[in-house]
């Protein structure tokens, strides 16, 4: 149905785009750092179709290269914190009590400040820069994945098959990782490309900020706030760097959505 | 419209729904009627059309996906299905109003009682909200809530089962309107309230002359209350007279069947008499008479052609080919 | 929520204490030579034990004794009109974002698999994915720059406030549009709906006042939330348009290493955010009646 064709174009754009990032070095027209400093701020032109920015870059090859940081970083981040989150969240939901408690009450700590300021906040913690950039999302979306895992541990573990595997003699890790986690996994899935979108917005706010990857490195969102400075006289700059975060965002969540009504089936709007 | 005449004509319904799975042919030819003050029951399996019609008579099915094809419904001679929404908005609650299943769901929960009972009452008979809060003490008072005025104050959640299905049938006889569908008002409540509501409901005949259309499957409460009976099987109306004429002498096979289903309370019985099959698909009916692949009593016309609901004997319709009671057609 | 308060505090004073390296190295500056390193030990108390430390932040941030590194200015001084300017901000942004957001859903809840109810949904979506920066810019460009109406930034009359206000509410519409439907759908799917309908209540009745009522309330609660959401979150627009608002001054002082405006700054927006989110829950129970007994 509709869904369908939404979820279809998402995974579309998905795919295109990690393509893009992983040819960047073979489909990038120029080296996203060479400078031409005779052609700075020139609009967009057969040469270059997106335009030069200041130091006469051309922003389709950063545009491009900028596909594979963004999409490099925030797959790596939600990978990790998706193991992390899901050990953690599978530990609370399924041994309860103390355990329990604790876990989710860092969590909780971390999720009452609001998404943009723990991430900063990290950020100004560890300074700029690649790996401290994964290591903020990483705990930024920690507490997502441990919620999930341990809502849906919760629910399967007082199910029968449970009682049957410990009848059987199987400890509680054999338990957990054979039979609970296997049937948790559609949700987990789902959260994990609605969390790429998150990640990629995250990323390129802290490079808008200037607090994420750092110039000359071409990164979506810092390019963005150079572009603002230049906004009268090359509006172009504001563009297309915007546009690729937008329209990459816009596919994992199509693709998560798409994906969560297929995974999910709930009952249907009469 | 003669004072004792009929209140109420379904003739020849035709509802079918449009969906996702394909058309779903609800309700294929209805037809029955009811006098003034007479308590019809209509009863059938879950998914036989009962509520399809009493949602098609007040004009409360969704046009899409619903679709009225054909029929008539005469309501103190006028018909119903020809009528606006604005006219229907006059009939709904002032001259037909309905009572539902689940109490516990019925009444909106952020609205105390008094609230939605004074704006129905005040939006019908254009008074003040002071008069209407009277009106609507009277009204729970008909119905035998304990004090009234308090009740009025509370908020559903505080009611119990059986008190909220009277502020319901309150709610619904408010505007003292001429005919009431009751959806299976008792199936979710149990026994003991279920004979007060039913107690009820006789008494509201009795005191206001209400009409009342009661939806059921269960014959128990059909033979306490009801002056006559229709029989619904898969979208069609198979039988219909008064109780006595049904419970003694059913003419259709089906009518027969449910009627054996019931096992006596006097003897034990080895097992249970059964219908054989199931209710058919009805995006997919059977052809002909849609009870033909359960019917013991099945000729070879009944595949062919639907049959169609005659006066067979005085005040007993059937729908059957091949009727008990031996008159063949 | 006093726990919550008080971890929260303390997450905030230890930010300086989680960089890795010597605080007092950390204020100075990289270049800075090793007696400034140990006048700025002495001033800001750092060889106390952490509790201590800990102690004197909370009390100087009350009393004007902890002062910004830069305009050696209390902290509290500088931080309070600058949250009142996010404040004035994210108050504009919501009601925008009610406003929209609100209507929107239920328009799309009643035409539900119309066009409109998939123009809306799409709406949300866009909404949804759209980085608030560039819808920032793409206005800034088209009111300020070419069309010339609306001023590029700063704070000033109420012309200043509309682009950033619009760019905050508009993304923020996206999610309450979402929410307004789906819980106005769930509402009218509902068993009371059908009871009033049999009553005669006119259909438009019936909605506005039954079904409304009941979707709103989970409705206001994501309001709600999204309030406090801008509160913190504002920096990105706030950095667009040179707003000067709290996230804008927090990260400022990052880049200057005013670490006591930083830990204060972090500080009263947690603080608001979950005295945010404790008044929707008792909006909550205000709206619910059936909560209200507990």
């Amino acid at each position: 149905m509709r869904k369908n064709k939404m979820a279809t174009l998402g995974a579309f754009i998905v795919i295109a785009i990690v393509i893009i990032g992983i040819l960047a070095p073979i489909i990038s027209p120029y080296d996203p750092n060479a400078q031409d400093l005779y052609n700075s701020l020139e609009g967009p032109s057969l040469k270059h179709p997106f335009g030069v920015d200041l130091y006469g870059r051309d922003i389709l090859s950063r545009v491009i290269w900028g596909a594979r940081i963004s999409l490099s970083i925030s797959f790596t981040a939600v990978l990790l914190s998706g193991m992390l989150g899901i050990m953690l969240g599978a530990i609370a939901g399924y041994f309860g009590g103390i355990i329990d408690e604790i876990i989710m009450r860092i969590f909780d700590m971390l999720l009452s400040f609001p998404d943009i300021l723990l991430a900063i906040a990290i950020v100004a913690i560890l300074g700029p820069g690649k790996l401290n950039l994964i290591l903020a999302l990483t705990i930024y979306s920690l507490p997502q994945f441990a919620r999930i895992t341990r809502g849906s541990v919760i629910s399967e573990k007082n199910n029968e098959y449970v009682d049957a595997a410990r009848l059987m003699g199987e400890n509680d890790i054999s338990i957990l990782f054979r039979y609970i986690l296997p049937n948790c996994i559609s949700p987990i899935i789902v959260q994990g490309t609605m969390r790429m979108a998150t990640a990629i917005l995250v990323i390129s706010g802290l490079g808008f900020l200037g607090l994420g990857i750092q110039p000359p490195t071409p990164e979506w969102g810092t390019d963005l706030s150079v572009a603002r400075t230049y906004l009268r006289v090359a509006p172009h700059m504001g563009i297309f760097p915007g546009l690729a975060i937008f329209i990459t965002v816009m596919g994992f969540n199509f693709f998560g959505d798409g994906l969560n009504d297929a995974l999910n089936p709930r009952l249907k709007d009469r | 419209m003669k004072k004792n005449g009929k209140i109420l004509e379904v003739q020849n319904l035709k509802v079918y729904f449009d969906t996702e799975e394909g058309i779903v042919k609800a309700l294929e030819d209805v037809s029955f009627s009811l006098k003034r003050s007479e308590i019809l029951g209509v009863i059938g399996e879950t998914g036989s059309g009962k509520s399809v019609t009493a949602y098609t008579i007040t004009r409360l099915l969704p046009q899409p996906p619903g679709m009225i094809l054909e029929g008539k419904v005469l309501f103190e001679g006028e018909d119903l299905l020809k009528k606006s929404e604005n006219e229907m908005l006059d009939i709904r609650g002032e001259k037909i109003s309905m009572i539902f299943q689940e109490p516990m769901t019925a009444l909106n929960p952020v609205f105390t009682v008094e609230e939605q009972m004074t704006d129905v009452i005040s939006y019908h008979e254009k008074i003040s909200k002071k008069q209407a809060a009277e009106k609507a003490i009277r009204a729970l008072e008909l119905v035998k809530i304990p004090d009234p005025s308090l009740v009025m104050k509370k908020y559903p959640h505080e009611l119990s089962g059986g008190m909220r299905q009277r502020v319901m049938i309150a709610l619904a006889l408010s505007c003292e309107p001429e005919l009431l569908i009751a959806d299976e008002p008792t199936t979710a409540l149990d026994v003991t309230i279920q004979a007060q509501i039913l107690a009820l409901i006789l008494e509201m005949r009795e005191k206001l002359g209400l009409s009342v259309i009661m939806i059921t499957h269960n014959f128990g409460i059909v033979s306490e209350i009801c002056d006559s009976v229709a029989v619904m099987y898969a979208g069609n109306i198979v039988e219909f007279s008064s109780i006595y004429n049904v419970f003694e002498n059913p003419l259709h096979p089906y009518t027969e069947g449910l009627l054996k289903a019931i096992p006596p309370l006097d003897k034990d019985v080895e097992s249970l008499n059964v219908i054989p099959g199931v209710v058919p698909n009805l995006i997919h009916p059977p052809s002909g008479c849609r009870f033909h692949p359960r019917c013991s009593r099945k000729l070879d016309i009944c595949e062919k052609k639907p049959p169609k609901l005659v006066e067979l004997t005085d005040g007993h319709f059937v729908a059957c080919h091949n009727p008990l009671g031996g008159g063949k057609r | 929520m006093i726990p919550i308060l008080f971890g929260v505090s303390v997450l905030s004073f230890l930010l300086l204490h989680l960089i890795p390296g010597d605080p007092a190295r950390i204020i100075a500056g990289i270049g800075a030579a090793p007696e400034d390193v140990e006048v700025i030990r002495k001033e800001f108390n750092l060889d106390a034990p952490l509790y201590v430390q800990y102690i004197s932040f909370i009390t100087g941030l009350f009393n004007g004794n902890l002062k910004s590194i830069n305009t050696q200015d209390a902290v509290i001084k500088e931080i309070i009109p600058r949250f009142v300017n996010t404040f004035q901000l994210s108050l504009f942004s919501i009601f925008v974002s009610s406003i929209i957001g609100i209507t929107f859903g239920i328009i799309a809840a009643v035409k539900r698999n119309t066009w409109i109810d998939n123009l809306v949904m799409g709406f949300s979506l866009f909404g949804i994915s759209m980085p608030i920066f560039w819808l920032g810019i793409l206005l800034m460009l088209v009111f300020s720059l070419y069309l010339n109406i609306l001023p590029p930034g700063g704070k000033g009359g109420f012309q200043h406030i509309i682009l950033p206000g619009i760019t905050l509410g508009v993304a923020s519409a996206a999610i309450v549009a979402r929410m307004t439907r789906a819980s106005m759908l769930q509402v009218l799917n509902q068993d009371y709906i059908r009871t009033a309908l049999s009553t005669g209540l006119p259909k438009g009745k019936v909605i506005v006042k039954y079904a409304l009522k009941n979707a709103l309330i989970p409705v206001v609660t994501v309001v709600g939330l999204q309030f406090g959401y801008m509160l913190g979150g504002a920096v990105l627009t706030e950095s667009v348009f040179g707003w000067p608002g709290l996230g804008r001054l927090i990260v400022d002082s990052i880049f200057n290493r005013d670490y006591p405006v930083v830990q204060a700054g972090i500080l009263l927006i947690a603080v608001v955010f979950v005295l945010v989110n404790l008044g929707v829950d008792l909006l909550y129970a205000v709206l619910d009646p059936r909560i209200r007994r507990r």
